[in-house]
């Protein structure tokens, strides 16, 4: 093709616990999985000799090996060592000061920089969107907390470069959340981003206009973060254990391994129910025999437990919303970020501080590294390059036997698109058929919007369900749509043109959305019912159109006992509403008519008739042959 | 250049080049736009065959993935099983009955990971490796050399080359020289 090379820019978020890798696709943003299956790989990276083990594996092997195990480096990363005392403390690594006053790391006597952890992650990273996209990754938009300093920017940058990339853009993690939502878009806004992940709490506030960003204040706490909501359910654990049982469980290594993860699956699953069971059978032993660990931890009861962390929020969001000059309701969007805002108590505390629903929707655990992608596809003109695909609002289909809605073209489809589907006639000798076009979500087609509809005449005389009549829609770029119905046989065809606008408007839209979520229930069983009487009818005349054919080929007892089910279910069909009823007649129509199937066989090879059964045309029916609404033709005026 | 000449429409020759001249620059505009179209079209058409492809593996992949964690989720209540196995060798003949009986249960388990590829691996003795083992707690022996896995706290299991549990052990460690 051309000398011009197709690019990515992929996207990082460079995570103190953990990172994750994005990149634009098709012209949407897209999480990559790395090779163990995980979206998000653990910020970790283990020196042993000249080995060096990244991710879920250091993760592993981090007790074996504290000190040569660095993990949260970005809490080191472009700062000088006095700065950096505090953090220290909470390291089982060595943290030291380079000749020039910055933090490093010592491991075997040998100094390794944050930049180099960092370096290793990203290489990690990197590899896992090589891996998916079969092509050699050079460049990376890489994110970084908004109270990142220039030197702190730099040394990340510097640690792509040691990656082997390229970084294009070193972007705020709240501006890169913000553009996954597409807030970048529209007037001037004030946005918070509050940002709660495995270890580290920041809250943002921002100010886009003509989508360009500007944090105008942030906050946070440095140390808070899922794990602390871990911890205070692993404590009421042991607690209530050591109540029961008079067993203090924390010395056990294992039980404690057990527990801890336990009381993460609680929390996660928590968010969802309002109760979790926690079971670990045989979590311990003493002379009187084994010890079960059985509790119950309510959504209220983990609430409780958690509290005070939640609290811990409140402040440093009123300290930024102070320094960003701002009222509450002078914040227009507020976006969640990390794990921990999946805890409804969390989402409810953000309400509560910000007086707005927060944006939800896009993964917290990846809306930063999305965003990024996002940032990336702008810089390699992927955005801007692709054609912007529309899709249709709403179903569009015509209307079938009975006045159900048949679907062509589903709702999200993206245009321009083609559907054809083959329909036929439900009478004999049938002359035309009217295509009534419609557009909307609800089943039946009077609930629906009718946007065109026009007649095929001439259509040659044939039995019912014989003609195949191909309707197909076609949608181009502009939305315009073509409907034609061709009568295969005979080749002739008729088509309208529906211009685009004679659609709906967002609000029409909307309502019929809602409207068809509200009616779902009633519209099902509507059109079961529809169907079963459609089904019943065409049974009905299918098995009486056999029965008369072949009235003298078979026994007596079987030609009464036919008939009289063709009667049952022609009596079942003048009601309506009586669906149960309907298709019991059916089914047992349905059974009989092989009898004629079996007696027929029994002639056929008594009198060596190679003739077929006419089940074979009770229930062989091809399934993409439906039969469309008709009306005889009054040639009707085109509306649309 | 033609611009030149655009600027000054003098005889009428010189006009009738320049008409031409446009025509030329606007037969060139539409090629090149035509080549640009084309070479857009082309590769949107690669890039959604690369795509298909792309969705094709990670479609394996996520099969593979969804039925290595569903497997995963079910080893613990095995283990569990296990365990409780273990403490009903001290009992009365009545229990231990049961316990047969429950064995069985167990045995058909493993059958049924093991008609999935999925066994068990022995870790004891073995020196620890983080793609097979988690390391949950270490020892400080001379009796062993460091690296060497003590103990097994939960089994590991792998399927083909991937693991899909690692075990957790205590791993061996050189006591403490008193360099600190």
């Amino acid at each position: 093709m051309s000398e011009k090379k197709k690019n990515y820019i992929i996207g990082i978020d460079l995570g103190t616990t953990n990172s994750c890798v994005a990149v634009m696709e098709g012209g949407s943003p897209k999480v990559i999985a790395n090779a163990e299956g995980a979206r998000t790989t653990p910020s970790v990276v283990c020196y042993k000799g000249t080995e060096r083990l990244v991710g879920v594996p250091a993760k592993r092997q981090a007790v074996t090996n504290p000190e040569k195990t660095i993990f949260s480096a970005k809490r080191f990363i472009g700062r000088k060592f006095s700065e950096v005392q505090s953090e220290t403390k909470h390291v089982p690594y060595k943290v030291v000061a380079n000749s020039n006053g910055d933090a490093v790391f010592e491991v075997d006597g040998k100094i390794i920089t944050p930049e180099e952890v960092g370096a290793q992650v990203l290489i990690k990273m990197k590899e896992t969107a090589e891996a998916y996209l079969g092509e050699k990754i050079t460049e990376a938009v890489i994110t970084v907390p908004a109270y990142f300093n220039d030197s702190q920017r730099q040394s990340t940058k510097d640690a792509g470069r040691i990656a082997g990339l390229d970084v294009k853009r070193i972007i705020p993690e709240p501006t890169a959340a913000a553009l996954a939502y597409g807030l970048d878009k529209g007037t001037d806004k004030k946005i918070a981003v509050f940002d709660l992940g495995g270890g580290t709490f920041d809250i943002s506030i921002l100010e886009i206009g003509d989508g360009v960003f500007e944090v105008l204040s942030t906050n946070g706490d440095t140390h808070l973060g899922g794990d602390d909501f871990d911890n205070a359910i692993l404590h009421w654990l042991l607690d209530e254990f050591k109540k029961e049982h008079s067993i203090d469980l924390s010395k056990d290594k294992m039980a404690l391994q057990r527990l801890r993860d336990a009381a993460e699956k609680a929390k996660i699953e928590l968010s969802g129910t309002q109760s979790s069971e926690i079971n670990q059978p045989f979590i311990t032993m003493d002379a009187s025999g084994p010890k079960h660990l059985q509790m119950t931890l309510t959504r209220a009861k983990l609430e409780s437990l958690t509290h005070d962390l939640v609290e811990r929020c409140v402040e440093p969001c009123l300290k930024a919303l102070k320094d960003s000059g701002l009222t509450k309701d002078q914040v227009q969007e507020v976006i969640l970020v990390g794990g921990m805002t999946r805890m409804p108590s969390v989402e409810r505390k953000v309400k509560e501080i910000f007086g707005k629903e927060p944006h939800k929707g896009v993964n917290p655990d990846e809306v930063v590294a999305i965003g990024a992608a996002i940032q990336g596809g702008v810089l390699v003109g992927e955005v801007k390059d692709v054609l912007l695909l529309d899709v249709i609002p709403l179903a569009l289909g015509i209307e079938t036997l009975g006045g159900v809605m048949t679907p062509l073209v589903e709702r999200n489809t993206t245009i321009p698109t083609q559907k054809k589907q083959i329909f036929s006639t439900a009478a004999d000798n049938q002359p035309a058929v009217t295509i009534s076009v419609l557009q909307g979500e609800r089943k039946m087609a009077k609930d629906n919007k009718e946007i065109g509809r026009f007649d095929l005449t001439d259509i040659p005389p044939a039995p019912r369900g014989m003609p195949q009549i191909e309707v197909a829609f076609d949608i181009d770029a502009n939305g315009i749509l073509h409907v034609s119905a061709k009568d295969i046989q005979s080749g002739k065809e008729q088509k309208i043109k529906i211009e685009a606008k004679s659609g709906l408007t967002d609000a029409e839209v909307q309502r019929m959305l809602r409207d068809a979520e509200e009616h779902k229930e009633e519209d099902r069983l509507r059109k079961e019912e529809i169907e079963a009487r459609n089904e019943a009818d065409s049974l009905a005349f299918r098995a009486q159109k056999s029965l008369n054919e072949f009235k003298d080929k078979l026994p007596e007892n079987i030609v009464s006992d036919i008939q009289t089910h063709i009667d049952a279910v022609k009596k079942a069909l003048e009601k309506t509403g009586n669906t149960a009823e309907l298709k019991a007649a059916t089914d047992a129509l349905n059974e009989h008519m092989q009898k004629i199937g079996e007696a027929m066989q029994k002639h056929s090879e008594s009198n060596e008739n190679p003739q077929s059964g006419p089940t074979a045309s009770s229930n062989a029916k091809k399934p993409d042959i439906e039969e469309a609404e008709v009306e005889i033709l009054d040639d009707e005026d085109k509306k649309g | 250049m033609n611009d030149e000449e655009k600027i000054e429409p003098q005889a009428e020759p010189v006009a009738e080049q320049t008409n031409k001249n446009e025509e030329l620059t606007q037969l060139q505009k539409l090629e090149q736009e035509i080549e640009e179209y084309k070479d857009k079209y082309l590769r949107q058409l690669a890039e959604m065959e690369n795509m298909r492809k792309r969705l094709t593996k990670e479609r394996q992949e996520m099969v593979r993935f969804g039925i290595d964690n569903v497997i995963a989720d079910m080893l613990m209540p095995l283990d569990n099983l296990d365990n409780a196995l273990k403490s009903a060798t001290a009992s009365s003949p009545e229990v231990k009955n049961w316990a047969l009986g429950f064995e069985m249960i167990l045995g058909q388990f493993k059958e049924v990971l093991s008609q999935h590829g999925v066994s068990a691996f022995n870790s004891v003795g073995e020196k620890f490796d983080p793609f097979l083992h988690e390391a949950v707690e270490v020892e400080e022996t001379d009796t062993h050399s460091e690296g060497t896995i003590l103990q097994e706290f939960v089994k590991g299991y792998r399927c083909g080359e991937r693991t899909i549990r690692p075990a957790r052990v205590k791993v061996a460690k050189p006591p403490q020289k008193k360099d600190l």
